[in-house]
């Protein structure tokens, strides 16, 4: 039964995660192809932060902090950004199978970032960002518009999403064949699959603050969510002003998707599967869904980058690919279950 | 509190489904709002809840027009349960009512043991306290119903708007979920279906014909005989009780048609 959470109970479950969370980005710096001891980490986490002056490999010490850490920190934004966008749009949407890859958002947030590059709108460190984030609007516009048109339904919103994604993947395409120069269009597709390589920490921060971001704007209005439960008319009984929310909300999940996407491309499955785990740990309830949603996307980014990264010795995989792997199975085993409920 | 409409309309995709209905729910009564399907008595409660905004015309709560109060404000005076409502969330049934509390809680204010008690007291009127942590999908459409109810009783309104509350329901618990918003000592204005609840029930009843308000005022000067009628197309007899009830009997072709002439209607039909 869900009784009045103390505030003790609040701050030791904060603490917890917290603790989590860093050592799990801990596991991140310490594990890849070079071994490098768990020691080695704090006392490079120590020398950059606090100037503690250990004594370490300056080698070891330039991996652990300008490749390996920043590289787990933007993981972990990007996982809680994409599982915090996908909890926010299943429940606005009452669809379990909305998530921003599903939804298109993602093939939008490509484009836009694509063609402000290529085309060179925009400016400087912002660009990709920024075209980002209007792709991402006009796309997921563009979905709802044909989700409503096509009957609003559960089908009719992943049907459209669909759609969306095809054209904004093949617009995406058509402009880096079209414009690019054959180097721009190498590291475009490489990027476009989703992956962590190029991270560096001028990119953490653009994630963190996003993700952070996100995460409070979702949090204030988690009893705004919790009143969806029985759909946007009873929302709206309830006192929630429906149109503002839902403004808001998607907007801070196509902003999040947007930064996201323009850091690290489109990476599938984290928005969907994440949310229903942690709907299955801790149940229904905003207040505690969203940040658990949060946690989790962080650690099974910062694990799948992990596993990206030594699975095949000597290769790095894309990230979007061990994600595929774990949710495309993820995501027909929450479609079956629909439809023996249904 | 007083909730009036001023001569509203609403249309939807272009076709007119209210047009220019006016009505004062005077405080501490039961309104019913009676006609048939597709009459406009769902569009008008939600007209009458602030949910959606007339085409023209005003929706008055206490004088001011319900658009110009913060959802808020509405919220903590009046409730509204839709006539379908389903999640495919995996609550429990506390939970369900616990979102009643949602206009008092703001994002940081937390939860608090008023709050417990509220949602106590409200499961335990619609009778559902002993349910309280079964999960939503567990419970018939009769338990869902009352949760509804309870959920609209935790907002502590003034004012209940019930959309066709007893749909679904058995004869049972039709009678005593009408009982229960009886008992409440709350202004109810219920859209029902039932003519004779209506009659039981209701302080005064509203008929809707085609978008349009054509008779308001106590039961038995509303449910008369040639009214039904003509808003519904079915003849009826009014018998009144001592209590000044009335009771509707419904003459179905059956019951006005002595039997040898039906037998004689389909042999006349089959030999055509």
């Amino acid at each position: 039964m869900n009784r009045a959470v103390t505030s003790i109970g609040r701050t030791g479950a904060a603490f917890a995660a917290l603790v989590v969370l860093l050592t799990v980005l801990w596991f991140g710096a310490a594990i890849g192809e070079t071994a490098i001891p768990f020691s080695a980490v704090a006392q490079t986490v120590a020398n950059r932060l606090w100037d503690a002056g250990y004594p370490l490999d300056p080698l070891d010490e330039g991996i652990i902090w300008s490749y390996r850490l920043s590289r787990a920190v933007v993981a972990a934004s990007c996982g809680a950004a994409l599982a915090l966008s996908g909890a926010v749009l299943q429940s606005l949407l009452r669809n379990p199978l909305a998530d921003p890859y599903i939804l298109g958002i993602s093939a939008g947030a490509s484009t836009g970032a694509v063609s402000f590059a290529i085309l060179g709108f925009g400016a400087g460190m912002l660009t990709m960002p920024l075209g980002a984030f209007f792709g991402a609007l006009i796309a997921f516009m563009l979905v709802s518009l044909l989700a409503v048109k096509a009957g609003r339904g559960t089908a009719a919103i992943i049907l459209a999403g669909v759609a969306g994604s095809q054209l904004f993947n093949a617009l995406t395409s058509f402009i880096v064949t079209k414009a690019a120069t054959a180097e721009q269009a190498r590291g475009i597709m490489f990027w476009l699959l989703g992956n962590l390589s190029g991270v560096r920490w001028p990119d953490a921060w653009l994630a963190v603050p996003a993700a952070l971001a996100g995460l409070v704007i979702c949090l204030l209005h988690a009893r705004a969510l919790d009143a969806f439960t029985f759909g946007s008319a009873s929302a709206a009984s309830l006192g929630v002003s429906v149109r503002r929310t839902y403004l808001l909300l998607v907007g801070a999940a196509a902003i999040m998707t947007a930064a996201m996407v323009s850091i690290v491309g489109s990476i599938g499955f984290v928005g969907l599967v994440i949310p229903h785990a942690a709907r299955m740990l801790v149940g229904v309830r905003h207040g505690v869904l969203l940040p658990a949603s949060a946690l989790i996307g962080a650690v099974f980014m910062i694990v799948a980058d992990i596993l990206s990264r030594t699975l095949i010795p000597g290769q790095v995989l894309p990230i979007g690919v061990i994600t595929a792997l774990v949710g495309a199975p993820a995501f027909a085993l929450i479609l079956s279950q629909k439809r023996a409920r249904a | 509190m007083t909730l009036s409409a001023t001569s509203v309309s609403w249309a939807a995709g272009g076709i007119e489904i209210l047009t220019d209905v006016s009505l004062t729910v005077e405080t501490g009564e039961f309104l019913g709002i009676i006609g048939p399907n597709g009459s406009g008595k769902t569009s008008l409660m939600s007209l009458l809840a602030g949910i959606r905004t007339p085409k023209s015309g005003s929706v008055l709560l206490d004088g001011a027009p319900i658009a110009s109060l913060g959802r808020r404000t509405v919220a903590q005076r009046l409730a509204f349960v839709e006539q379908q409502s389903e999640t495919v969330e995996r609550i429990t049934a506390r939970q369900a009512v616990e979102l009643g509390r949602t206009p008092y809680l703001g994002a940081l204010s937390p939860w608090s043991l008023e709050d417990d008690r509220i949602v106590d007291g409200a499961l335990d009127s619609v009778d559902m306290g002993h349910l309280a942590a079964r999960s939503w999908h567990t419970l018939s459409g009769g338990e869902r119903q009352r949760l509804h109810i309870a959920r609209a009783l935790a907002q502590q309104p003034e004012i209940l708007l019930l959309d066709e509350p007893t749909n679904h329901l058995d004869i049972g618990h039709q009678i005593s979920l009408l009982d229960l918003v009886h008992q409440q000592n709350l202004t109810v204005i219920a859209a029902l279906h039932d003519l004779n609840h209506a009659a039981l029930f209701c302080d005064r009843i509203a008929v809707m014909q085609e978008g349009r308000l054509v008779a308001l005022g106590e039961p038995r000067d509303v449910l008369t005989e040639e009214r039904i009628r003509t808003v519904f197309g079915v003849d009826v007899e009014i018998e009144q009780d001592d209590g000044g009830i009335c009771h509707i009997r419904f003459l179905t072709r059956r019951a006005q048609r002595p039997a040898p002439e039906g037998q004689r209607r389909n042999l006349s039909l089959m030999g055509a």
